[in-house]
């Protein structure tokens, strides 16, 4: 997914040192602006997902946050001169000061963009798959192409790739063979009337 | 996030993660380090010391991706490391999860219907992940070389047709993983088990890491030097 970071800061000290120490761990696009204005310019990608580091007095309106998400997602960290946070600081989903160290700032940013460990982090994971979506998966396993699909089942080409779609989601397998793997595991379908051998 | 210098002392390196040791010993530095630093480490052996800690960096810190630093590298010595780590994978790595995993297999009581599917599976990941390598150590890394040292397109050729495939390798590991931690029967040893399993995803953090330096950095260099060098 398209990460980038944001910083608003009218400090150039901060909008360099912390650009500077964002850049030293992450690759993700960082954009500095002075001014709420000079952001305004800006515009996200739609579906990226966003970290915008912003001094209090930048903190964006639910305007300006409506209009950077874009269908993707936005975290709003705001900047503090010193270490207590001040009442009534409800617009920022996170804090930092100046005298939080770049550890920390490291693995807040890494906690925001859920750095992907190795299973795909999306929404379906883990849903059960519906009946048709079964009758899908058995003839995936089975080897049966596409269109082999659609004509069995009587549902479209279209359908059909939306159905594997919707099961690799949840079940977060994506190869074929790991999909036969899963059928015959959740006993989908019968290893004694077929060989697995060929079949993965 | 802990990022290593040429000020680092070797023993600090290896101590912190010792998953880095095969990829330093990929650059040709074996054990018997003393107190030697990266930077003392590099300039003994001719390594580029960029390239060293940009490899070791990443590998430990899996956020961490230097584009820029590696993409000043030479492609020679990039096909090196990638090559190093061939041979690593096809004389070592995937030989000891298939031991592991015959041996998960021989302490099964039952008929373990599951574990020899998974067992199925992985015989048939190694049989593409060879023909991967084979693919690469055999068209085109030579490629690579030839290009770089003559400095002379080959007709016919290009980097591009190689871009495509890499997520079918990484994905099959990653599938492979999640099919045992989800969804095996209890009918196994758990040491045996726990064994295999962490072999299997030390492999497919090292594996990502390889087509990374493939797909972001090898590529991308070589797509230049082919611009440069103009039509085939
Ligand atoms: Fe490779
Ligand atoms: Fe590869």
């Amino acid at each position: 997914m398209n990460k980038k970071i944001l910083i608003v800061h009218r400090s150039e000290m901060v909008r360099k040192g912390l650009s500077a120490i964002l850049r030293s761990f992450f690759t993700a696009e960082v954009v500095a602006f002075a001014t709420p204005d000079e952001m305004a310019a800006f515009s996200s990608p739609p579906g990226a997902c966003l970290l915008l580091f912003a001094e209090a007095s930048a903190l964006p309106q639910p305007s300006v946050r409506q209009r950077l998400c874009q269908n993707g997602s936005l975290k709003v960290v705001s900047v503090l001169l010193s270490e207590d946070i001040p009442a009534g600081e409800l617009c920022a989903d996170y804090h930092i000061s100046l005298h939080t160290g770049s550890t920390e700032i490291h693995d807040l940013v890494a906690s925001v963009f859920k750095m992907p460990a190795t299973s795909g982090a999306n929404g379906h994971e883990g849903e059960e798959l519906t009946q048709r979506e079964k009758d899908v998966l058995k003839l995936v396993a089975l080897g049966h192409t596409n269109k082999d699909i659609g004509e069995k089942l009587f549902i479209s080409v279209h359908t059909v790739i939306s159905h594997r779609k919707n099961i690799t989601e949840k079940l977060g397998i994506k190869s074929i063979s790991g999909l036969t793997v899963y059928a015959i595991l959740n006993k989908l379908i019968d290893p004694d009337l077929i060989d697995p051998e060929k079949l993965i | 996030m802990q990022i290593f210098t040429e000020k680092d002392k070797l023993i600090t390196v290896i101590r912190s993660n010792y998953h880095l040791l095969p990829v330093i010993n990929r650059f040709g530095i074996r054990l018997g380090v003393k107190d030697k630093t990266v930077g003392d480490i590099c300039r003994e052996k001719q390594i580029n010391p960029l390239f060293f800690l940009a490899v070791v960096n990443t590998f430990h810190n899996v956020d961490y991706f230097p584009k820029t630093d590696l993409l000043t590298v030479s492609p020679l010595q990039i096909v090196a490391y990638l090559r190093k780590t061939h041979q690593y994978y096809l004389e070592y790595e995937v030989l000891k999860i298939e031991r592991l995993l015959e041996k998960l297999l021989l302490g099964c009581p039952t008929q373990c219907t599951d574990l020899k599917m998974i067992d199925s599976f992985y015989r048939k990941y190694k049989k593409e992940l060879f023909l991967h390598i084979m693919e690469e150590e055999e068209k085109v890394f030579p490629y690579i070389i030839s290009l770089t040292q003559n400095r002379k397109r080959i007709p016919g050729y290009s980097i591009s047709s190689y871009e495509k495939e890499h997520s079918d390798v990484d994905s099959k590991l990653n599938d492979l993983t999640s099919l045992v931690i989800k969804y095996l029967e209890p009918a196994y040893n758990d040491n045996d088990c726990n064994e295999f399993l962490i072999a299997l995803s030390k492999f497919e953090r090292d594996l990502a890491d390889h087509a990374r330096i493939e797909d972001n950095v090898l590529v991308p260099l070589v797509l230049e030097l082919e611009k440069e060098l103009g039509d085939e």
